[in-house]
């Protein structure tokens, strides 16, 4: 037999802190809570004298209804609740279990004999107020209790009383709770926390108005949440509020997380109201710092687009603040580069933007940077973003720090270094990347239309490496105009002379200009293209008017140019826009420039290539 | 072509894990052995290996040459078949791209025929 607390709930719901009462579940029913679809378990709790029907599960508990080692007739021992009342009239507690012991079970109809007028109604919570008088408390109190008791009533003046006046474990009368067990059924609680991260205060405009609204995010041992704060609260917390520091806070909304725009490990989130409380607190105990993930920067090229990152790396070099408009909303934004250098030999450049880039200490020479949550980009090789919820630390006291600042100190900074920012410089040191310089978006010919490159209003440039099928040879090549920086097409007078509408003038002579219509194929896809004058000299390997005068002089020399240029393979930059002839549109592509390749370096790229589809298997 | 004639194409490290199996690797040439019945040549991953041949070779060999032997329990490569390369075939030849490509060629077997 089990010695219930007797009275203890009467005590509970009138705010009274108990310490670990022994309670019988009598009833327990599972409910579906719509809102974010978790399963919570409701039960009615017995203490020997009284019955409470409205107890809910901390859903962190409900495995132990789940394995069945809490049921109907167990006894707990309840050592974490949080009795909160929902309204006072009429007047509506829940009891939430957040920690408990189960102690044994007991056939919930042999409850111990019991005063019937005692059980309660908690419809009519004078009832039990007249009853307290005569409940003998079954445990022994401790002082610490009775201050408890204390601050537990709201209307107690002591409240307002600094914190350093709050008893151990309290915050503004209330008990602290770690971070992973607030809930938004429960709402006195108060935490101590770290703050980790503290965003710019951003403004918005919707129907409702302008207004301005900045997050942080808190961590303590148990765990993380993000927090919001608008317009006055805002105002009041956002300058108090420092990254690194520990503060209590006490009576914040809660509700669950977005987590379009929270990638914590919480299914709540935190939003200051009119009533928060937040005051530093020096003792930050054990609370844990910002919980890194730091990854070595030459694993960068195994992370996706759009992938948040912590990252630890020396500024090697530090770009001039640049001033960019930005396509979407047509503003002017300040950007500045920074390259960013770690003990993995790579290099990388991250962008900072707006006033970060702006207030960034170029003069500080090559200081230890400590960015968490960077944006990754593969934009021209791999990037990172400095996004308004990342964390910026410059020299900051922590061991990668140390470990960084001495690679680099002793001799990293002048060591061979990848830079995963600029594939071009990266995938030759030795040959041919500055005739290459100009590539950087590489594609297959199939994902010229499968893309839809062209389709849009702009022109899409490309590179490719692909095979000359097939060159055509009539109308390849035109009489223009000779005067210089004129191209137009001549008419033959036929009385010698060539007359160039452009120019107004008849001319003695004229010049071949050439305009190659190629096949060209890869793997994958084969597509026509326009190559003029210089491209297509590359192709055809011979000079523009060497070529006309083989036509001139109708030598067969000039049909074998033509076939010898089949399948010769060269690297091209190709140009895909919609043109309109006739009123037919079609996506016109022409050649800017055309090079021969090199293989080893298609070779590396073709490498990277595939180390990159490995690894996204 | 069965497992026992194939010719796996491997990285000088490789070598002790493919130990009495036919393989497959270039290499730059150090030294001809006095009775040109043997030449050392650097891999790519920059290791020195003893190619024993199964009669002296009276050609010239060239600065790249491609082997085919089986591996001995030292590690040396018993000799098939070799060839040699114009230097024209190889003056582009990038050492380590070529390593790089065997060790991934290696890493996903599913992906490549070992031969």
């Amino acid at each position: 037999m089990f010695q219930l607390s007797k009275g203890s709930l009467k005590k509970i719901l009138d705010g009274t802190n108990v310490t670990d009462p022994i309670l019988q579940i009598l009833q327990m029913k599972n409910i579906q809570n719509n809102m974010d679809g978790m399963t919570r378990y409701k039960v009615s709790l017995f203490d020997g004298e009284t019955q409470h029907t409205f107890g809910i599960l901390a859903t962190q508990q409900n495995h132990l209804v789940e394995s069945n080692q809490l049921k109907i007739g167990s006894i707990i021992k309840l050592e974490e609740y949080a009795a909160n009342v929902l309204s006072k009239d009429p007047p509506k507690v829940v009891i939430i279990l957040l920690n408990f012991e189960i102690l044994g079970h007991m056939d919930p109809n042999q409850k111990q004999p019991t005063n019937q007028a005692n059980e309660s109604n908690f419809n009519e919570p004078s009832k039990h107020l007249q009853n307290n008088e005569n409940i003998e408390p079954n445990k022994p109190k401790q002082p610490q209790q009775e201050k408890a008791k204390n601050f537990f009533n709201k209307k107690d003046a002591e409240v307002e009383k600094p914190s350093s006046n709050n008893p151990p474990g309290t915050f503004n009368g209330f008990k602290i709770f770690g971070i992973s067990s607030l809930n938004p059924y429960q709402n006195k609680w108060s935490i101590k926390a770290r703050v980790t991260n503290k965003s710019a205060i951003r403004t918005y405009s919707n129907a409702r108005g302008e207004g301005k609204l900045f997050n942080i995010e808190l961590i303590d041992n148990t765990g993380e949440i993000r927090a919001n704060g608008f317009n006055e609260q805002c105002d009041k917390f956002y300058e108090m509020l420092q990254i690194d520091r520990v503060y209590h806070i006490s009576k914040a909304t809660l509700k669950t997380a977005n987590k379009q725009y929270c990638k914590l490990d919480n299914d709540y989130e935190m939003t200051f109201n009119n009533e928060t409380q937040i005051e530093p607190c020096d003792e930050a105990d054990n609370l844990p710092h910002m919980s890194l993930n730091l990854v070595k920067l030459s694993d960068l090229t195994n992370r996706a687009a759009n992938d948040f990152v912590d990252v630890i790396g020396v500024v090697k070099s530090v770009g001039d603040v640049t001033t960019i408009v930005t396509k979407a909303t047509n503003r002017e934004l300040k950007k500045r580069e920074l390259s960013i250098v770690d003990n993995s030999g790579c290099a990388v450049t991250a962008t900072l933007w707006g006033k970060q880039a702006e207030d960034y200490d170029a003069a500080d020479g090559n200081p230890v940077i400590l960015l968490k949550g960077a944006k990754v980009g593969d934009y021209n090789g791999k990037n990172l973003s400095v996004a308004s919820t990342t964390v910026i630390q410059i020299n900051p006291d922590i061991p990668e720090a140390h470990t960084v600042r001495g690679w680099f100190d002793q001799g990293g900074c002048d060591s061979e270094i990848q830079d995963l920012s600029n594939q071009n410089t990266m995938t030759s040191s030795n040959s041919g990347s500055a005739n290459i310089g100009g590539h950087s978006n590489w594609k297959f010919l199939d994902q010229l239309k499968d893309e839809k490159l062209g389709m849009g209003d702009k022109a899409d440039y490309f590179s490719t490496k692909a095979y000359v099928l097939y060159a055509k040879k009539d109308n390849s090549m035109y009489m223009a105009c000779p005067g210089e920086n004129c191209n137009k097409k001549v008419v033959d007078q036929n009385d010698g002379t060539y007359r160039c509408e452009k120019c107004s003038r008849n001319y003695p002579n004229f010049k071949w200009r050439m305009i190659l219509n190629l096949n060209l194929a890869d793997f994958a896809d084969s597509n026509w293209a326009t190559c003029f004058q210089e491209t297509a000299e590359t192709i055809l390997d011979i000079r523009t008017d060497e070529l006309g005068e083989l036509k001139s002089s109708n030598s067969p020399r000039f049909d074998e140019i033509f076939t010898e240029c089949a399948f010769k393979e060269f690297n091209f930059k190709l140009r895909a826009k919609m043109e309109t002839y006739n009123d037919e549109r079609r996506v016109k592509v022409s050649a800017v420039t055309v090079e021969p390749i090199d293989y080893v370096q298609s070779g590396r790229r073709m490498l990277q290539k595939i180390k990159q589809f490995a690894e996204n298997q | 072509m069965s497992e026992s004639s194939a010719y796996i194409r491997v990285t000088g490290k490789m070598l002790d894990n493919y130990r009495g199996q036919n393989v497959c690797l270039i290499g730059k040439l150090n030294k001809l052995a006095g009775d040109q019945m043997s030449f050392e040549m650097t891999t790519p991953d920059e290791q020195q290996i003893l190619v024993k041949l199964r009669a002296p070779t009276r050609e010239m060999l060239s600065d790249i040459v491609e082997v085919y032997g089986s591996v001995d329990e030292k590690g040396n490569i018993v000799c098939m078949n070799y060839t040699t390369f114009e230097p024209s075939m190889y003056q582009n030849l990038d050492m380590d791209l070529y390593n790089e490509t065997i060790r991934m060629a290696h890493q996903l077997p599913k992906h490549y025929i070992k031969a």
